[in-house]
């Protein structure tokens, strides 16, 4: 991947062609990588959004600069990048997997026994630090397996009186909390991530 | 937003891999703008590791989980997270029981247990404390959410607008350099603060809260959804009342900005009605608390961008009452500083003129002498110039004969920098005179300047009569000085007079013959003056198109001269007749046009009057009354400062007419007998009358709204009798229309009919005189009505269903009719085409069409009144009609609601979808079904939205059968177009082998429109339908507009199997996607554009085509008017002379559209059966092939042939 090459005066065209008014472009600038890397970050390639968002802004300026993009493009402009944004995603995942081969999964008997302990006792560390509510319910989502788990869930939504959906966004939420404490301990412990 | 469960199943079909092609590319664009839609799929992402984990996924979903889910780092990462969660929450099989909960207990279980009551008081005690920990410390979700946001924007803020309860910080934009200061950190907290209150209360508080944060995103059209949503559970709170115009205050100025990049866009117009509603708003939330401070500050603002400036001040004063010591209030004092100095500066431009003119004078620098001269010039001449003039001739008769001769010296300065700025000779030739006159001709000079000005006041006075007597002799004295550039200048002036007369032809006469003397003499700045004021004569003569084309030919050449008067003068005109033709936006785009160039210029009461009398009005027809109030009221001070007679009559006039709208009589009343009194102080005989003719008109209107009909009748017919006084037939149509409402409401038929007859004949008159197309259909569109009377008066009084269906055939698309008989002439401005049409040509009666109806047809036309639905039943041999009694209102939402629950069709809701096609069936089919012979074809004719039906979908209550199962089914305009179009299928129909041109999936350009699909369906359709045609379709690349265009002409059959896109400013800018060519094959640009416009089909004599297909989104329907009906892509191919066009009348699904082409074209072609008959068997084909039970599909009904009867 190609470093970013945007110049000041790339970047005041993008500006000029996001908007004619300086303080809405920016905005929409803002927004639109707000977008690219979110949209990069469900697809599959969180850890290098951002990067590949400042390679979508490069790519549409590039074609900016050549006098290939219509300067009253009708429609909404963000949508332009879309079109650039899929293609970045695609080359990616093509090099990060040239093969396209399925990648073996390392199952926790392979792993050296000492990663998966120093795993477990980062989670409990950090589980330690959430509330008790929160960490309640991480316990109780991930309590049972096959169909009782889908029933368990369902009563564990009805008992805190949301629906299922607000229940795994709300574990999700709070996997997200724990994430940045579990690395800095894997960290610590020495393990990478 | 879609259903939460459906939304995951897609979210892991999309991780999986599983989701392709259109689906895929969906919901991607969809991850592109939904940011909640991110956090559901990575929620699903620890979804699909958990089912992984415990073996829950099936073989098939693991095999796809571990080819393309795994293939990122970070995803392998978040597995081992997830088996290390699933291990440590692993249960003892202890913990086997069920769930111990944090949560908070019922009441009933509480109080079950003995143990608890045991410690029930305990308890009582612990909830004492509870709430007030809750008073006193706990914080909502909301609470910590706004705090979130005011830390956010402690240093700076991002809006000029005061959004409620926000703190204060400085205001700065983007513009001024300074690095952004907002806390990103804080921000996302509010976000995830407010967004997830609203997720778990969605109450009018959190949506309140959440709108803010979208507000001070700029994240407009999201707060304004919000604070709406908060309005409907709590619709009295001001500060969302407040919010909500802040909002809206805030998305008029960023039109505004866009306007200003480009002032002929419409933006401006947009900015003034979004400035318009956000006072709305703000009136709203100050009567419900008129102590809250933020709409105070913010209406103040509002109207100060909407050059309200008076009432901007007052508003900024009563601010400084509530609040004068905050920062707000120092914000508050810096723009009441600016609309002060505003007053200030402006008001001494004119001797800061002079002064600059003189200093450049002895500096003899010409760049600063034309920055003096220029700005100042108007219809009285250039007063810089007029002063030397005066200066130099009281020299001479003091006999300071030095003095004199400066005073020359600079006037021939002037001449010469005019001359050489703006190639204008007016001010040299004028310099000339004086140079070469005698003392015997200064005298006369003298004389007839001094005239001239008397003139100019008594026009000013519209005392016409005597300013033509003074112009006139002050002529006669400047031709025997051989004074040239004066004279005629007297002369236009005696022209202005005839104009404001209402004298047209005299005007128009007048000007012609002026304009080409200017032209000839190159004095510029008359030549653009007299251009605008034939434009002004030929509005009296409703000549709309003719005004349009002199005024942008006026603009063009006081641009060029920098006059910057005319060109406001030229907006007036442009903003006057938009007005007329019902172009709201329009109108008030040329406003905000002219007052941005006006605040440039010295202040001139009469220059602005106009602009601020309209503005009300285009107020007033956007639903605004109380904002057209405020411009009215702005209008009037302006007259009345100047002592403008004329003026501050129409202005009590309008105020008279907004009161009315606001249901306020007695204010409507008092303020038209304000007009009347203004009116008759005014010298002018004729304009008095005028004047006077309009106030009757006006007592007319409000006596018919408070049900007083004989005074309303007596009214209508002393205005009449005024206007014929004065030959002035501009307001016939309204009268008569308003006399015409009375005498129904007195139930007197024999006045009725006659007057309907004239009512009817004043708005054909009106209407001719517009060729614009679009012109011709919007006025049409705003007068429809009256031909809805004549069809209600024909049929319920007269009991005449032939005459009522001759109105009714008299109003349906009526310019397209136009158009296939005297053709189109395209105005091919890329960005404003226009079609110019000819002479109107009369529709055909009933007596004319049922001779020429084919015997296998039975015309089924409908016309939706206010009260019912009228349906006709015609064949060659007999004529019957029916009706519903049904309000238009119902059965519109009767619509809506189908198409919308069509939209949506699933195996869950085709019951309610059967249900609502019952109801429209009993509607509009059941009062005629015994009239309906289901051996005959029959032609539907729809009216207003009926266009937008579906009508093969009905279905039989009786029955239970779709209509398309009795009837073989086509739709046409109108009665008069069916039978033009089958004569033209006649004429076609002889040709027995069929060449085609068939188009699919054409490589359109993929960065202009990036959003859009590529249709692997439509490659699948063109292909299969080439070879039923055996012709070799234009596929990918070589589908390129150039060829399609070419190939047109040729072909009897084209189908195309495309992208369409519809366009918001005008049906003439749709277009069909086709290849632009040169991408893949390096073939050159120049011959493509890369799609077909309407306007190039309007373009084209398609003399040869027989059938046009377009498989394509919405093609039969873009829009509906009251009168032309449907506009739409299939519209021109018809008006170009296709006798059959096959549309659809929604956006269409690709793959099931190309199997419902296929087997359409396979009937056509290998069962020889006709267009209309082959695409019903295809139709019937698709319904009868769904399964009881599974997810119904409507696509097969958005299509249907649109035309004349054709055999083939």
């Amino acid at each position: 991947m190609k470093e970013a090459v945007l110049t000041p005066e790339d970047f005041d065209r993008l500006l000029l062609w996001l908007d004619p008014n300086r303080a809405q472009a920016a905005l929409k600038y803002e927004k639109t990588r707000i977008r690219l890397i979110t949209f990069f970050a469900g697809g599959g390639c969180r850890s290098d959004a951002e990067r590949l968002a400042d390679e979508a802004f490069d790519r549409v300026s590039q074609k900016l600069k050549d006098g290939q993009v219509s300067a009253s493009h009708g429609r909404d402009k963000v949508f332009y990048f879309l079109g650039f944004a899929r293609n970045i995603r695609h080359e990616y995942l093509r090099r990060i997997n040239p093969t396209g081969v399925t990648i073996p999964i390392v199952s926790p008997d392979e792993k050296d026994s000492t990663d998966v302990q120093t795993e477990l006792e980062c989670l409990d560390q950090c589980m330690g630090e959430l509330p008790e509510e929160k960490r309640w319910v991480v316990m109780e989502y991930y309590l049972f397996e096959g169909s009782a788990k889908i029933e368990h869930r369902r009563k564990i939504a009805s008992q805190l009186g949301i629906d299922v959906k607000t229940l795994r966004l709300r574990v999700h939420r709070i996997r997200e909390q724990l994430k940045p404490c579990i690395e800095d301990c894997l960290i610590r412990s020495g393990i990478t991530t | 937003m879609t259903d939460s469960g459906q939304e995951q199943d897609t979210s892991r079909l999309y991780l999986l891999g599983k989701l392709t092609g259109d689906d895929a590319e969906e919901f991607e664009r969809r991850l592109f703008t939904e940011e909640e839609l991110v956090e559901e799929l990575l929620a699903a992402e620890e979804e699909l590791i958990d089912d992984f984990l415990t073996g829950d996924l099936s073989t098939d979903d693991t095999a796809m989980f571990e080819k393309n889910f795994l293939v990122t780092a970070e995803r392998r990462q978040k597995l081992r997270l997830g088996r290390a969660v699933r291990t440590y929450a692993k249960p003892s099989p202890a913990l086997k029981k069920p769930i111990p909960s944090p949560a908070p207990w019922s009441w009933q279980r509480l109080f079950s247990s003995s143990l608890v009551r045991a410690t029930a008081f305990a308890s009582v005690i612990l909830l004492a404390a509870f709430g007030i920990w809750r008073v006193a410390f706990y914080q909502s979700d909301v609470d910590k959410g706004l705090a979130a946001l005011n830390n956010a924007y402690r240093e700076q803020r991002p809006l000029e607008v005061r959004v409620s309860q926000q703190n204060y910080a400085r205001f700065s934009t983007f513009r001024s350099g300074e690095p952004d200061r907002v806390r990103t950190v804080e921000l996302d907290y509010a976000e995830r603060y407010l967004r997830d209150a609203v997720r778990d209360d969605p109450s009018a508080h959190s949506r309140h809260a959440l709108g803010k944060y979208h507000l001070l995103q700029s994240q407009f059209d999201q707060a304004i959804q919000q604070f709406e949503e908060a309005l409907k559970t709590d619709p009295s709170n001001a500060a969302v009342y407040a919010d909500l115009g802040a909002t809206w205050l805030e998305k008029g100025k960023l039109s505004l900005d866009k306007g200003r990049a480009n002032p002929t866009s419409p933006e401006y117009g947009r900015g003034m009605q979004e400035l318009g509603q956000s006072v709305v708003y703000l009136n709203k939330a100050l009567e419900l608390n008129k102590t809250l401070v933020e709409p105070h500050f913010n209406r103040a603002l509002a109207e100060q961008y909407l050059t309200l400036y008076n009432e901007a001040e007052r508003d900024w004063q009563e601010y400084l009452k509530l609040d004068s010591t905050s920062p707000w209030a120092e914000e508050a004092r810096r723009n009441l500083k600016l609309l002060e100095e505003r007053k200030a500066k402006t008001s001494v431009i004119k001797e800061q003129l002079i002064e600059h003119f003189l200093q450049a004078y002895r500096e003899r620098n010409d760049v600063l002498a034309w920055t003096a001269l220029s700005p100042g010039r108007a219809r009285t001449g250039n007063p810089i110039v007029e002063a030397l003039i005066d200066d130099l001739l009281s020299s001479e008769t003091d006999g300071r004969w030095a003095e004199a001769s400066e005073k020359q010296e600079m006037l021939s300065y002037a001449g010469k920098v005019e001359e050489q700025s703006v190639q204008d000779r007016f001010t040299a030739d004028l310099a000339e005179v004086y140079k070469s006159s005698t003392p015997v001709q200064r005298k006369k000079l003298r004389q007839a300047r001094a005239m001239m000005k008397q003139g100019v006041q008594f026009y000013d006075r519209s005392e016409y009569d005597q300013a033509i007597e003074l112009f006139s002799k002050a002529r006669e004295l400047f031709a025997q000085t051989s004074d040239d550039a004066e004279k005629l200048f007297a002369e236009a002036w005696t022209g202005y007079c005839h104009l404001r007369l209402q004298h047209p032809e005299i005007s128009i006469e007048t000007f012609e013959r002026l304009s080409k003397v200017f032209q000839a003499k190159t004095y510029r700045s008359l030549f653009a003056q007299s251009l605008l004021a034939i434009a002004d004569a030929l509005t009296s003569r409703s000549e709309y198109s003719k005004v349009l084309d002199r005024i942008r030919q006026s603009l063009v050449v006081s641009e060029q001269i920098q006059d910057r008067a005319n060109a406001i003068r030229c907006l007036q005109v442009e903003t006057t007749v938009q007005l007329i033709l019902g172009n709201y936006s329009e109108s008030l785009a040329s406003t905000f046009r002219a007052l941005t160039i006006l605040n440039a210029l010295p202040p001139d009461a009469k220059l602005s009057w106009p602009f601020y009398h309209d503005a009300s009005i285009d107020f007033y027809f956007l639903g605004m009354p109380n904002v057209a109030l405020q411009f009215e009221n702005e209008a009037l001070r302006l007259g009345l400062e100047a002592n403008l007679p004329l003026q501050v009559s129409r202005s009590y006039d309008r105020l008279a007419l907004i009161y009315q709208r606001l249901h306020n009589y007695a204010e409507a009343l008092r303020n038209c007998e304000q007009a009347r009194t203004t009116a008759s102080k005014i010298a002018s005989e004729r304009m008095k009358t005028n004047l006077l003719a309009h106030s009757a008109l006006h007592f007319g209107e409000l006596y018919n709204e408070t049900g007083d009909y004989n005074r309303a009748v007596e009214s209508y017919d002393e205005a009449l009798r005024l206007y014929e006084k004065i030959n002035l037939d501009i307001y016939q149509y309204r009268a008569r229309k308003g006399k015409l409402l009375a005498l129904r409401a007195l139930k007197n038929d024999g006045a009725t009919e006659v007057e309907l007859a004239a009512v009817l004949y004043w708005f054909e008159r009106n209407r001719e005189k517009i060729s614009e197309e679009s012109y011709r259909n919007k006025f049409f569109d705003t007068g429809q009505n009256t031909y809805d009377l004549a069809v209600g008066f024909y049929y319920d009084q007269k009991k005449d269903e032939t005459t009522a269906l001759d109105y009714a055939e008299a109003y349906r698309a009526r310019s397209l009719w136009d158009l296939m008989n005297t053709g189109a002439q395209i105005v091919d401005d890329p960005n404003h085409p226009q079609i110019k049409l000819s002479a109107p040509v009369s529709p055909l009666k009933s007596s004319e069409i049922q001779p020429l109806l084919p015997l296998g047809i039975q015309l089924l036309e409908y016309a939706m009144l206010d009260d019912k639905v009228i349906m006709w039943v015609m064949t060659k041999n007999g004529l019957k009609s029916a009706h519903t009694t049904i309000a238009r209102d119902e059965l519109d939402k009767k619509i809506q609601s189908y198409l919308r629950t069509l939209s949506r069709a699933t195996k869950d809701n085709n019951d309610e979808i059967i249900h609502q096609a019952k109801a429209l069936y009993g509607d509009l089919i059941a009062p005629v079904e015994s009239y309906l012979d289901r051996r005959l074809l029959l032609c539907i004719v729809p009216d207003k939205n009926l266009s937008f039906l579906p009508f093969t979908a009905l279905v039989s209550p009786a029955s239970g059968r779709y209509l398309i199962e009795d009837f073989t089914l086509q739709t046409a305009p109108s009665a008069t177009i069916f039978i033009k179009a089958s004569q033209q299928a006649e004429q076609k129909a002889l040709n027995k082998t069929e060449q085609a041109l068939i188009v699919g999936n054409p490589y359109f350009d993929r960065e202009q429109f990036a959003d859009l699909p590529d249709l692997p369906g439509a490659l699948r359709e063109a292909e299969q339908i080439g070879q039923l045609y055996t012709a070799t379709p234009l596929l990918g690349n070589a589908a390129t507009s150039s060829s399609v265009k070419r190939l047109l002409k040729e072909a009897d059959v084209v189908h195309l199997a495309t992208h369409a896109i519809p366009d918001k400013r005008s049906p003439l800018l749709s277009k069909l996607l086709l290849s632009k060519h040169g991408v893949e094959q390096r073939e050159p640009h120049h011959a493509s554009s890369g799609f077909l416009t309407a306007t190039e089909i309007y373009g084209i004599k398609l003399s040869r085509t027989r059938l046009v297909v377009l498989s394509a989104c919405q093609t039969g329907i873009e829009r509906v008017y009251q009168g032309e009906g449907a506009i739409g892509l299939a519209r021109p191919f018809i008006a170009s002379g296709v006798p059959v066009v096959v549309g659809s009348l929604w956006p269409v699904e690709s793959e099931s559209t190309a199997d419902l082409m296929i087997s359409f074209h396979k009937h056509r072609k290998q069962n020889h059966v006709s267009t209309v008959e082959a695409l019903r068997r295809a139709q019937l084909e698709i319904l009868h092939k769904q399964q009881p039970g599974s997810p119904k599909s409507y696509g097969w009904a958005a299509f249907s042939a649109i035309g004349g009867y054709a055999t083939f």
